[in-house]
This record gives C-alpha cells, structure tokens and sequence, in this order.
C-alpha cells in the first residue's frame, strides 16, 4: 500500500528523468534532463488529474484474427540494405556485440 | 477552367470527358506549388518530372479508356505515408533519406493519381501544429505568421491553399481534424480499421488511421470510398460494411437526431469558435435536424487517458529506430549500447523524446496500474457512454478546437499545446468516426471548425450533415480565393 501512495508522488526530479531515459535508451545531457524534468512534472500533474472510474461491464477483448500462413516473395534484400547505415554484400554491418575474446 | 479552382469531382468529369489532360491539371498544380512553397513550406518533398512523368502515364490510360476513377488527378501524402518514389522522413532526422521498399496499402488504392509530393508534419505525428517538424515549420495560408495545426499541418496547408486538389494525413487524436480546422479545409478521420495502416508508419497503433483532406464533404466522401478496404496484412483492418459514404448526401435532414456533448461545450474557448457552432447548430436545426444536448462525462478524462496510452503505444513503437536497420546511426560508436544510445538521441526531436519518456514511465513497473491501466479503464468507460449515447442521438457536434489558428511559438509548453486537442481525442480513443468541415471564421479571417462524430462505419451521416451545411452556407467550392498566398 505505502509503495502505491509513494509511486503517486513520484516527482519528476533529474534522477528519475535519467532512470526512464536509461529504460527507452536514450542519452541526455545535464541540462535536457533538467528542461524534461520540468515538462515531464507538468504532464503528469496533468496525467493524475484523471478520474479512476470503474466500469461496472467486462471491456472489449480483441479478437484474434489470423490469416493463412502462406509463403508469399520477401522484399528484396538489396531494397532493404539500400537503408542500412553500413553494409556488406549481403548484411548490415554492426560494431561487435561481444569481444573476440 | 482553371484546374487549381477546380474540386476532385469537377476534375473527375473533365479529365474523363477529356475536356482537360492529367498533363494540364499536374502542370497547373505544380505552377501553384511552385508560386506557394516559398511563404508555406508545406512540402518536405516535390518532384516536378516525376509528376509530369506520372500525369503523361495517367493521359495514356485515360485515352484507352481504362482509367481508374481518380486517375490524373494530383494529390500530395503526408510524410508518414511509405512512397516508394519520394522519402519517407516522418518529418524527423531519425528517418532523414530513407527510402521505403514499399508504397502503402492506402496509396495502392489511389490508381492512377497523380502524388506530386510528401507534405511537412509535425515529426512522428507528435504535435498539433507543424512545429515539431525537424526541417522547419509550415504556415497557414490565412496567415503567415500562424500555424496550419497539426500534425497533418502541411496536408491541409496545401489544399488551403490550392496546391493539390487533395491530400492524405494521418489522425491519432486530431491530427487530420486539428489543420483541417485550421486551414479551413474538411478533413476526416474514419472509423477505426476502415484504411490499412500498412505503409503508415506507426505511432499509435490502437489510434492512427489515415485520412483525407479535401475542399468539400462530396470530394471527401469520394476520396475515403477509394481508400476503404481490406487488408489482410493489417491485422486490424476491417471489411467496412457501408462503403457508399455519398448515398445519404442529398437526402434532406428530416429529423436526423444531432447532439451537443455538453462537455465539449462546458471548456473554455474562443468565443468567435462557440458563436460559429452554435449558429451552425441553429442552421441544422433549421434544414431539419432535432437538436438536444447529451452529456458524456467521461469526455473530461479523455485526454490524459489519450496522452497516457499514445505515449506507451509509442514508446514502444518508436523502438525498433536503434540505429541498426535503417535510419540514423551515430558515428564512431564502439559498443552497440552506444549505437542505440547516440543514435536515438540525436535523432529524435525533443517533443518525441518527451512522449517516449512519458510512455516508458507509465508502463514501467511500479507505475503501470497507476498510469496506463487506469486510462484504459477510462477508455473503456467512454466507448460504453459514447454507445449509450448514440442510442439517442445520430450525430454528437462539437467544435474541432477550442481556438483558431495561433501564433508560431506561442505554445511553450507541453501541456499547452496538449490542452487543445480535447475535442477531438474522444473519437479517436473510440475508434468512431469524425470529420472537421468549416463554419465561419473569427474576425481575424481565420478559418474555424465543426466537428461531426457518427457510430462506427456511419460516415454516411457525417456527410450527409456537412453536405447540408455547405450547400446552404454556399461553401466548399471555391477557397483559394480568400486565402492570402
């Protein structure tokens, strides 16, 4: 119960900025974590305005909707590496993901 | 005849009756592009001997008398829209250059016309007013100094203004609506699965629908009939069942039951924006329509619940830009941490880096139910009220924004710009249909909205009660006129 009221008043400090950026992997500087921490307070003041209303029915649930499996052409591979930003032949073209060693 | 004055379906009968040439039409429509661009900026994209190669193709098969209906025609696509000849950038520096290996569904559907270009939008469709573009702002044609709205700003600017007789945006909670209104053009966002989403590039995929803008409701009825089919490759598309949008139009409105959202209503707006629709609701009345006022309370929570879900839905979608595939990838990154870290942060906008910050946090853990369950229950609760409410009424009308055009750079701060989408979020966390048509201006000259929302698949309706509304008013035909550029 105290971690729900706790995670209600999560503010917006740099630290939690930077915490949710590391998650959506991207890079901030000191000073765009400050000018998001600012914003950020705002939209989810904002956010918490809205009223928590219980539906008293079962919501939608999607339908699955399948297709037949059938093999059709791929896309050429030669249209597709044409927007690799680097490449060999036939691959796009990675820094290492692990040492060689 | 002057193609440029002309409307899709007056261009229709002329080309197929050959009293006009798709080389003459696509000639005309570049000379306007090229008289307007300067002050509107409403293309990212233009390619003259492309048009002029496409048109003389179209000529061909207007002559052998196997033309599709729309074929000759000129027509300009939101740069979210996958193009094989043109880029698709999204208006962001992530996707600058990059070329699509296939045109989207919605552009299969459009046989024969002629697409001159990719218009300007706000980057990844974040945005209502075309100023989160990376390659720079488009301006309204009423007035240079304000914006077009967004994020379809550069599709609606460049029917405003002339430039093409019709263009195709994309709508996630105003987008195709929010310019229409303020450009003084009809735009039109349709039920939820009527148009494949294959080949638009993703935002929000619960919400995106592509849509068309156009000078009148007959041109825009005929423009989403092309566009409406099945896709088998869009898992969420749908069989419209009603796809004659044009068969109610000129039946009159004998006791079409329209209502006012007094929600909608209740906000604080423009008073020259609340005069204009409540003197079209007194000519609806007056051409036949019962009019009564319904109340929707969960149309007061629609729009965080919007900014909560959008978010997380592009939070996610907005992953696969890594700098791996396709788009941009920083240089001289030794780790593959750094490839997604630099990459992302210097390709993203910072309204797009907000909306993904905002959509991460909601749906991570520890936040998830506070956030993101919660405005899905409220979006639950808004289909089932907009149902009950539909039992008694055909039309909910609304204005499409609480305000005419405003300045560029006079919305700081997020929640101001976000503040202006309230009338037009609720459809789409509905999945119903809703089209923006003009009704007056204020007394600056700029355009203002109405909004018309029906049930799923009754966009017949919607037409239906525009059509009224413009042949009484006198207009939907000529607009390039009154249009300052």
């Amino acid at each position: 119960m105290t971690n729900v009221l706790q995670n209600c008043a999560a503010s917006w400090d740099d630290a939690q900025v930077q915490k949710t950026a590391r998650l959506a992997k991207i890079l901030l500087t000191d000073e765009e974590a400050r000018e998001f921490s600012r914003d950020l307070e705002e939209i989810f003041s904002f956010a918490r305005a809205m009223t928590d209303a219980e539906p008293d029915f079962a919501p939608d649930l999607p339908n699955p909707v399948t297709r037949q499996d059938t093999v059709m052409p791929s896309l050429p591979r030669e249209k597709l590496l044409v927007n690799a930003p680097d490449r060999t032949e036939e691959y796009v073209a990675v820094p290492a993901v692990m040492d060689a060693d | 005849m002057n193609p440029s004055d002309m409307t899709v379906r007056g261009l229709i009968d002329a080309l197929h009756n050959r009293q006009l040439s798709a080389a003459e039409v696509t000639e005309d429509c570049l000379q306007r592009i090229r008289h307007a661009e300067p002050a509107l900026h409403a293309f990212l994209a233009c390619d003259e001997a492309l048009a002029r190669s496409h048109a003389a193709e179209a000529d061909r098969m207007l002559q052998s008398g196997d033309a599709a209906r729309l074929c000759g025609i000129p027509f300009a696509a939101k740069d979210n829209i996958c193009t094989t000849d043109f880029p698709t950038t999204c208006s962001s520096r992530m996707l600058e250059g990059y070329r699509s290996p296939f045109d989207a569904f919605a552009l299969t559907r459009l046989k024969g016309a002629v697409c001159v270009g990719k218009t300007n939008m706000d980057e990844f469709a974040m945005g209502s007013s075309t100023e989160h573009s990376a390659f720079g702002p488009t301006r309204n044609p009423y007035d240079i100094a304000r914006v077009p709205g967004g994020s379809s700003g550069g599709s609606a600017c460049a029917v405003a203004a002339g430039m093409v007789p019709f263009a195709l945006g994309s709508d996630t909670g105003g987008s195709v609506r929010q310019p229409a209104a303020f450009c003084g053009v009809v735009g039109m966002r349709p039920t939820y699965g009527s148009i494949s989403r294959r080949g638009l590039v993703a935002f929000a995929s619960s919400l995106d629908q592509i849509g068309p803008i156009t000078r009148n409701a007959a041109d825009n009825a005929l423009i989403l009939e092309a566009l409406c089919a099945h896709d088998a490759q869009d898992a969420t598309s749908v069989i419209h069942p009603r796809r004659d949008f044009s068969r109610l139009m000129a039946q009159p409105l004998n006791g079409l039951r329209i209502s006012i959202v007094k929600e909608m209503m209740d906000v604080p707006m423009q008073s020259a924006v609340r005069e204009a629709v409540t003197s079209a609701v007194h000519l609806l009345e007056k051409l036949g329509a019962k009019i009564v006022t319904l109340s929707i309370p969960a149309v007061a929570d629609a729009l965080p619940a919007y900014y909560i879900i959008s978010g997380a839905e592009a939070s996610s979608n907005l992953a696969r830009y890594d700098g791996i595939r396709f788009g941009h990838r920083a240089e001289n990154c030794t780790t593959l941490e750094e490839v997604y870290l630099r990459s992302r942060s210097e390709g993203f906008g910072q309204e797009v880096k907000r909306r993904i910050l905002t959509g991460t946090h909601v749906l991570s853990a520890g936040y998830y139910q506070q956030y993101y369950a919660k405005a899905q229950r409220v979006r639950s609760v808004l289909k089932y009220q907009l149902a009950e409410a539909f039992r008694t009424a055909d039309v909910l009308i609304s204005p499409t924004a609480p305000e005419t055009a405003f300045r560029l750079g006079e919305k700081q701060s997020p929640v101001s710009l976000y503040a202006g989408d309230i009338h037009t979020v609720p459809a789409a966390m509905a999945g119903i249909p809703a089209l923006s048509i003009p009704c007056g201006k204020d007394s600056g000259g700029l355009p203002i909205g109405l909004q018309l929302m029906a049930p799923a698949f009754c966009e017949e309706l919607l037409y239906q009660a525009a059509y009224a509304l413009e042949r009484e008013t006198g207009t939907g035909a000529d607009i390039c006129g009154e249009v300052r550029v």
